[in-house]
């Protein structure tokens, strides 16, 4: 619920004590006469009170019921039993299970002199680790071997295969992931191919494999003893294996030492969406998707960064200060700025060139500028209303006018209704090329904390309303002016260059087809950087990665009839793309060769030289809804 | 699965469409997982390597690799030591990790690096846009830019930090391209150390080592135990659903009324310990309960088991723990409304389970939601606070932390219609009564009219479901409620006469052929109904 704003309109404000001929009079001219900024924005603090709380650790036995229904079936009743895929007659999707379940079983490390493996009596594998192996990277305490991928089926029988998983590090205490990304059916069963992820620590030494296995199958005769499929080849198709002999790990999360155990800690951050979409209400806008932001600026002027964190509606936002030791203070309320409305994403920015860093916070209502004090203390300058579903900003000065400009990218074309936005209140249309998303917004900076929406005269406004996710601003073209990519859910991308008007104003194209970068996905983040160091900036852009989907699009039931169609959907569910810039100014889609697309269901996706090396290497937070079921939909 | 349509014009196929989409989100809502336990990745960039891809998976080894539904990450050398370290920020708990690299002080590889922080005086004082290129004296060149948001709802710090590589490097310059084009060379950079470059002064200006930063303790923050048990004081007292139950001892159901006091409604089974145990205390308490202005109605599901309720265990619990209250039985769709308003409210409502119970004022508002066992202390609290306190109390109530709104509260108005809003795909009837509390409750005019309007189309497609179901009694019902609101609709004129017409009520049916024609003299259906209807009156 978004439109109950609380704004007094100035004509009120300017009949309230002194006459209005008086107040026009002093009141300073303003800048521009259509600009969109809303003012009078009246914050109200919350009342305090102290409820009897017996949540807190409280593990009390409830006995759930079952209320039979009352009503006829919906049409998403009817989908709901569909989406079970044995109901749905694929049954790639259960052969997928079935081999998974016997490669847990291979890979299980306490199945050492346990149950047969099921293995057909011809089994066939190559060596699951490469005999040739070299150190083809090393810094200082990481190293990377690789070898040559053996291509012979030399080794037979389950003797054989024990020893290959004992050489490749399954041990007792080793990590097992495996995701099968593919099934293809053959005449007397089906072929796989699994993504195989090893980790273990001994004494010092960390060690993580990677690989891809490809595997045949042979059906066996339902005899009832729902034994599964035998494995009969498995071959090795690729093959990494990366050591870090530091001891302790690169990262260590040190997040309680830092923030101490204050009730924002506690409650904010050691609860997550599901324990607060159980207990907040859609009516002030708190749903379980989780999608609330961070930024990092220096908030009060002392020379150390501060977070700001955004939370969802009825959760305080939270600007955490740093002190000299490296740990924080909360100074949410006494800096103005713990606003409850649910909010997506903030930007530490100055606004008003006064070297101080001022607040942009996207919440469901406004968009808030608040100006900073220079020590920390902020207040509301205005907001910009009637943005259906802001989700990520970014901010440059595109016009080169000497102060910074906003871009926010809006994800859903309504605000929420009724508990529901996004794709839950208008289907994304088509899936993979969806047009019936929100409108992105470019804001003008036109000083003094006023902004007009610049967007169609800039040439932002496009006829598709793109389900934009992320924007990242970069002057790819090295001409001196700043141009924007946008990432978008459910189809293509752009790229906006920024070309000047001969009369000096600002046009922006969308060449994102012309060079290459439209990659049709399911965009979510984007970043720059020179990852190559060859003077052009490149991009990653952060997709979604999924297995389920990878199964299902590779499949002839799936590609049938629409061979485009289908190849569009796969591509869907590749992951993340990294595009190299060349001088030409057109950019090449490196990401399979460059071994990074596996970013799984990504989101922030980001460039950083983690080891000092020179190198920018990639970091990717990813995942989508973990619930109390294991299962995967 | 359903294919996705190419167009919007397709409607069937639009709606099949959207309708999985609503399906698979019911299955994520009903606790199953969808790309869960994801551990985030990381990609150590392997430089101009000879054999393989540039990239090689560091994601376990790196210790980057928590399984967390991750969402923001900003990248930042937070506690000045000379590497990046990373704030995470997740849907699911933790919600915030503060991920503390340690290469600079564990990797000998790892202790080349400068900071710099670009500070534009012509162009924007952030230097947002500036790129800075250093130049070793080896020749390599390493090029960054000062962004303001990327990745996803994430902005990372401002500082520009370049690690160096291993060995002595040497830092020939640093050039800096501001925005607009302008280059500006600077000097007097030294490893190891954060710089600030101000625009135009072509000297950079060294800053002093951070000192003082504690070595925090490394924590993998656990997940706290979860709890099925809530006290939900809501934002908005919210009119209960339709309710009908057995009183103790009854077979009629009767509806629930309005009263004179604060009523606890409690659902609860006859087999569930807690309910039990809730009850147990209830029956000590029920002195203070009453002093304190508050009825309780326990009511049992029992027979809404498949078996129903033949082991009379409901009325076993009630006469063993001498429950002093009042009692009875809840029906399947009073129970089945009361699951979809928890649906309309909460986003991720936990499955449907007793002891439940909802504080209920004595118009029969809902005030607070309590799920496990509640506290006196707590309907006390809530009792003055909820029931009798400031209406716009309550949703500061309603929170877990202060803070600050600039968003007024939802009207009563407005809530009728976010809950009639979610009924539409489960209780077309209740929506109804939810959008009549919306019309009467609408703050002006032309919102209520706009409600009114909805309330009867929904009526006058009830009336003609019915009339077509062939349940007469049901049709009349909502045919009368259409013509009381708009005595002015002719279609609803025209059906419920053609309705009273196959009944026989020849009289009444003319009557209503004949106003839909002083409506609209020229309505076809209606002169065509009137002239089949006259003969059949004259015989």
């Amino acid at each position: 619920m978004h439109l109950r704003l609380k704004i007094v309109s100035l004509a009120v404000i300017f009949l309230i004590g002194i006459g209005v001929w008086m107040l026009l009079k002093v009141a300073p001219p303003r800048d521009t006469v259509s600009d969109d900024t809303v003012e009078g924005i009246q914050p109200r603090r919350s009342a305090l009170h102290e409820r009897p709380d017996q949540t807190n650790g409280v593990d009390v036995r409830m006995t759930p019921i079952k209320i039979p229904a009352s009503a006829p079936a919906t049409a998403a009743d009817l989908h709901e039993r569909k989406l079970d895929p044995r109901a749905d007659g694929w049954d790639g999707e259960v052969l997928g299970e079935a081999a998974l379940n016997q490669l847990r079983r291979i890979l299980a490390s306490d199945a050492e002199g346990g149950d047969a493996w099921p293995l057909s009596a011809g089994f066939a594998c190559t060596p699951l680790r490469p005999n040739q192996r070299a150190e083809v990277f090393r810094t200082g305490t990481m190293a990377v071997h690789r070898g040559e991928i053996p291509q012979e089926m030399t080794l037979r029988g389950e003797a054989a295969l024990r020893a290959q998983v004992n050489a490749v590090g399954v041990l007792p205490g080793t990590r097992v992931e495996i995701k099968i990304v593919r099934v293809a059916p053959r005449t007397d069963g089906f072929s796989t191919r699994a993504l195989v992820e090893l980790f273990r620590v001994d004494d010092r030494r960390r060690k993580q494999v990677s690989a891809r296995w490809d595997c045949e199958w042979l059906h066996v005769e339902d005899d009832g003893s729902e034994s599964g499929p035998l494995l009969h080849r498995l071959a090795l198709a690729s093959y990494e294996e990366t050591v870090a002999t530091s001891g302790r790990a690169m990262f260590e999360d040190v997040t309680h030492a830092v923030i101490g155990d204050s009730a924002g800690y506690r409650g904010q951050v050691r609860r997550g969406m599901n324990h607060w979409a159980a207990r907040l209400t859609k009516i002030d806008d708190l749903h379980f998707f989780g999608h609330h932001g961070l930024a990092i600026g220096d908030a009060n002027g002392d020379g150390l960064e501060d977070l700001y964190l955004c939370d969802g509606g009825g959760l305080p936002n939270r600007l955490y200060l740093q002190n000299a030791d490296g740990t924080v203070r909360d100074a949410s309320a006494e800096s103005g700025t713990d606003w409850l409305e649910e909010s997506k994403s903030a930007l530490f920015l100055d606004l008003d060139n006064d070297g101080d860093q001022d607040l942009v916070v996207a919440t469901v209502a406004l968009l808030l500028l608040m100006e900073n004090d220079g020590g920390g203390k902020f207040r509301i300058r205005g907001g910009i209303p009637g943005l259906p579903d802001p989700h990520s900003m970014s901010a440059a000065d595109y016009d080169n006018d000497g102060d910074v400009d906003l871009f926010v990218c809006n994800y859903g074309a309504k605000p929420a209704d009724a508990g529901r936005s996004g794709f839950e209140a208008t289907a994304p249309i088509p899936f993979h090329d969806a047009n019936n998303g929100g409108r992105n917004v470019l804001l003008k900076n036109n000083g003094k904390f006023r902004f007009i929406d610049a967007t169609r005269e800039a040439g932002l406004e496009t006829t598709a309303g793109r389900w934009s996710f992320a924007a990242a601003w970069e002057d790819f073209d090295d001409d001196g002016d700043q141009d924007l990519y946008v990432s978008n859910d459910f189809g293509r991308n752009n790229l906006f260059r920024n070309d000047q008007l001969p009369g000096g104003g600002r046009r922006f194209r969308d060449v994102a087809g012309e060079l290459g970068v439209e990659d049709m996905a399911s965009g979510m983040s984007v970043a720059w950087a020179d990852y190559n160091r060859d003077g052009k900036m490149d991009l990653y852009v952060g997709n979604m990665f999924s297995a389920a989907g990878n199964r299902i699009t590779s499949r002839q039931r799936f590609t049938g009839n629409r061979p485009n169609t289908a190849k569009q959907l796969q591509r869907m569910a590749r992951g993340n793309t990294l595009f190299q810039g060349s001088r030409d100014g057109r950019f090449h889609d490196v990401s399979e060769t460059a071994a990074v697309t596996m970013g799984r269901w990504a989101w922030s996706s980001l460039f950083a030289d983690l080891n000092n090396d020179g190198w920018q290497d990639l970091v990717v937070a990813n995942g989508y809804l973990t619930n109390e079921r294991t299962d995967d939909l | 699965m359903a294919p996705s349509p190419t167009g919007k014009k397709d409607t069937k196929a639009v709606q099949d469409y959207s309708a999985a989409w609503t399906a698979i989100m019911r299955l994520a809502r009903a606790g199953s997982s969808w790309s869960g336990r994801e551990r985030n990745c990381a990609f150590l960039n392997c430089g101009d390597v000879e054999q393989g891809a540039r990239f090689a998976n560091v994601s376990a080894v790196s210790g980057l690799d928590f399984p967390d539904d991750g969402r923001a990450l900003a990248v930042t050398d937070w506690d000045g030591d000379g590497d990046l370290d990373l704030w995470a920020r997740n849907r699911n708990a933790p919600r915030l990790r503060m991920l503390r690299n340690n290469a600079s002080t564990d990797d000998p590889g790892a202790q080349n690096w400068i900071a710099l922080r670009l500070e534009g005086r012509k162009v924007n004082r952030d230097a947002i846009g500036a790129r800075a290129e250093v130049v070793l004296a080896d020749g390599t060149r390493l090029q960054k830019t000062v962004h303001a948001g990327t990745g996803f709802l994430s902005q990372s710090s401002k500082w520009l930090h370049f690690g160096l590589g291993s060995g002595t490097p040497e830092i020939r310059l640093v050039m800096v391209r501001w925005p607009g084009g302008n280059s500006e060379t600077f000097v007097g950079i030294e490893n190891k150390r954060r710089h600030r470059l101000t625009e135009g002064t072509g000297k950079a200006e060294r800053l002093p080592p951070r000192s003082g930063v504690a070595d925090h303790a490394a924590s993998n923050q656990e997940p706290l135990p979860a709890s099925g048990a809530a006290q939900i004081i809501l934002p908005r007292r919210i009119p209960l659903p339709t309710m009908t139950f057995h009183p103790a001892g009854a077979s009629a159901p009767v509806p629930l009324q309005e009263g004179s006091r604060p009523l606890l409604l409690l659902i609860f089974s006859g087999h569930c310990g807690t309910c039990r145990t809730e009850m147990t205390e209830f029956t000590a308490e029920a002195q203070a309960i009453r002093e304190a202005g508050l009825e309780i109605l326990a009511l049992s599901l029992d027979s809404l088991a498949p078996g129903g309720d033949a082991d009379g265990a409901a009325a076993k619990l009630i006469q063993e723990t001498e429950f002093p209250f009042l009692t009875g039985s809840v029906t399947a769709a009073s129970a089945g409304r009361i699951r979809h308003l928890l649906g309309s409210l909460f986003d991720y409502p936990p499955p449907f389970s007793v002891p439940l119970s909802l504080l209920l004022d004595a118009k029969r508002n809902i005030v607070s939601i309590y799920r496990g066992p509640v506290a006196l202390e707590t309907l006390v609290h809530d009792l003055r606070h909820g029931v009798g306190g400031h209406i716009d109390f309550l949703r500061d109530l309603a929170i877990p932390f202060p803070g600050r709104w600039h968003t007024k509260s939802i009207t009563e108005s407005e809530l009728a219609e976010f809950v009639a809003n979610y009924f539409q795909s489960y209780d077309p009837a209740e929506r109804l009564r939810y959008l009549e509390i919306a019309t009467t409750s609408a703050l002006n005019s032309n919102r209520a009219d706009k409600l009114r309007r909805q309330v009867i189309d929904g009526h006058l497609a009830w009336a003609r479901n019915y009339s077509s179901g062939g349940k007469v009694d049901q049709a009349l019902f909502h045919f009368e409620k259409t013509l009381q609101l708009d005595p002015e609709n002719g279609p609803a004129h025209n059906d419920f006469g053609a309705l009273l017409a196959n009944q026989g009520k020849l009289a009444e049916a003319e009557n209503h052929f004949r106003r839909a024609l002083v409506i609209d003299p020229d309505y076809a259906l209606a002169k065509r109904n009137l002239k089949l209807l006259i003969p059949l009156r004259n015989k």
